[in-house]
């Protein structure tokens, strides 16, 4: 360590004991190391001293204080920690049905039978309609199209459409209601399903 | 707002945290603690007091709006690093925006306004004199009252970097100030 180091040093507090006998050495052997040292000395006073004048108007930090306290926080982390903490049980819950789900779903049954392989592949279906261009959601007019009975999906969802209907029209046929001396009571079957479902 | 006195000062990490929980008392000690500091440091950096007082007030209001941003870690480099980013970013925007004569008047005008002795001018202009990368560091430690940690902290850099630049810095201050020093 030089003597402008140790000189530093001791100015910023850094010196340990050895360090400290260090320089008390060098300021005792050389005239020069003294006349360094009173100029840092002088210089940390400077310093000091400008620091000490350098300071805000007694207007100015009356002012920023009541600017500062006025100002709101933001709320953006709040929000986001609190959401967070939503999150992490909602992913947490979810998390939980689809191991749950997942297990249910895959677990073997011992009563079921291995699903049989089957007999014949099903055949190709062909889409090229006989009659090019006619549009297909005309009933009875569809093109005639080869398609085994099991690979019949665009058919299927028709006849799920009428029986859904049928069932939408059974459901908002007028129910009958008939008043004893137990309160009033629902007939009929489709009132009976309609009130245990309930 | 309990009648609470401590037998020892709180921290500021702790008046913080209170302050995040709404004790404004927290915020007004920590105002107390720090308001001349960041104030020098504005000072020193900018050279112009109207522009230092704008980024003062802008300091501790940004510190304010942003108290739950404050997570851990030293309260005074999280503190300088804000004042350091306003006063870097109003020096780049006072360049962009002044034609170079103006620029320079306006470094001068603390001088011209602040009354200053003489050898607090050489000193200021002793200090002015030094790179940017020896006189930031200078500053955080001798205005500011930062460790060589949170001097880090602030500028991204290594402790033994900050050391060597503190040093460099009060050796090329003391060569520069030599002729009065002496006096």
């Amino acid at each position: 360590m030089t003597t402008e180091e140790l000189i530093i040093g001791h100015f910023e507090g850094d010196l340990d004991a050895a360090e400290a006998e260090q320089l008390r050495d060098a300021l005792d052997a050389s005239p020069d190391a003294r006349a360094l040292f009173e100029n840092h000395e002088s210089l940390h006073s400077l310093l000091r001293t400008d620091a000490a004048t350098l300071v805000p108007a007694a207007p100015l930090v009356s002012r920023v204080l009541d600017a500062a306290l006025a100002t709101p926080s933001e709320v953006a982390t709040k929000t986001v920690s609190r959401w967070g903490v939503t999150q992490i049980a909602a992913g947490f819950g979810a998390l939980v049905l689809l191991v749950g789900g997942t297990l249910i779903a895959t677990r073997p049954s011992e009563t079921a039978l291995p699903a049989p392989a089957p007999a014949v592949a099903p055949p190709a279906i062909t889409l090229e309609p006989t009659v090019p261009n006619l549009p297909q959601t005309v009933e009875g007019s569809m093109p005639k199209v080869e398609r085994a009975a099991t690979a019949s999906r665009s058919v299927e969802p028709r006849r799920n459409t009428v029986e859904r209907s049928t069932t939408k029209q059974s459901k908002s046929a007028p129910r009958k209601l008939s008043i004893n001396r137990n309160g009033p009571r629902y007939t009929g079957s489709t009132t009976v399903q309609s009130s245990q479902g309930r | 707002m309990g009648a609470r006195v401590p037998s020892t000062p709180l921290a500021d990490e702790e008046l913080m945290e209170g302050f995040k929980r709404g004790d404004e008392a927290s915020f007004v000690e920590l105002y107390n603690r720090y308001n001349r500091r960041v104030f020098a440091y504005c000072m020193k950096m900018l050279g112009n007091r109207e522009l230092a007082e704008d980024i003062f007030q802008e300091v501790f209001v940004r510190i304010s709006r942003k108290r739950m941003a404050f997570i851990s870690g030293s309260f005074a480099a999280w503190l300088f690093s804000i004042v350091r980013n306003l006063c870097l970013n109003a020096i780049r925007d006072r360049v962009q925006h002044l034609p170079l004569e103006d620029a320079e008047s306006v470094t001068q005008t603390a001088a011209d306004e602040a009354e200053y002795d003489e050898s607090l001018e050489l000193l200021r202009q002793g200090i002015e004199q030094l790179p940017p990368d020896m006189r930031e560091p200078l500053i955080l430690r001798v205005y500011n009252g930062l460790s060589y940690q949170e001097i880090a902290e602030v500028m991204q850099m290594k402790v033994p970097t900050v050391k060597v630049r503190v040093f460099r810095a009060k050796q090329r201050l003391q060569q520069l100030l030599a002729p009065y020093l002496t006096d």
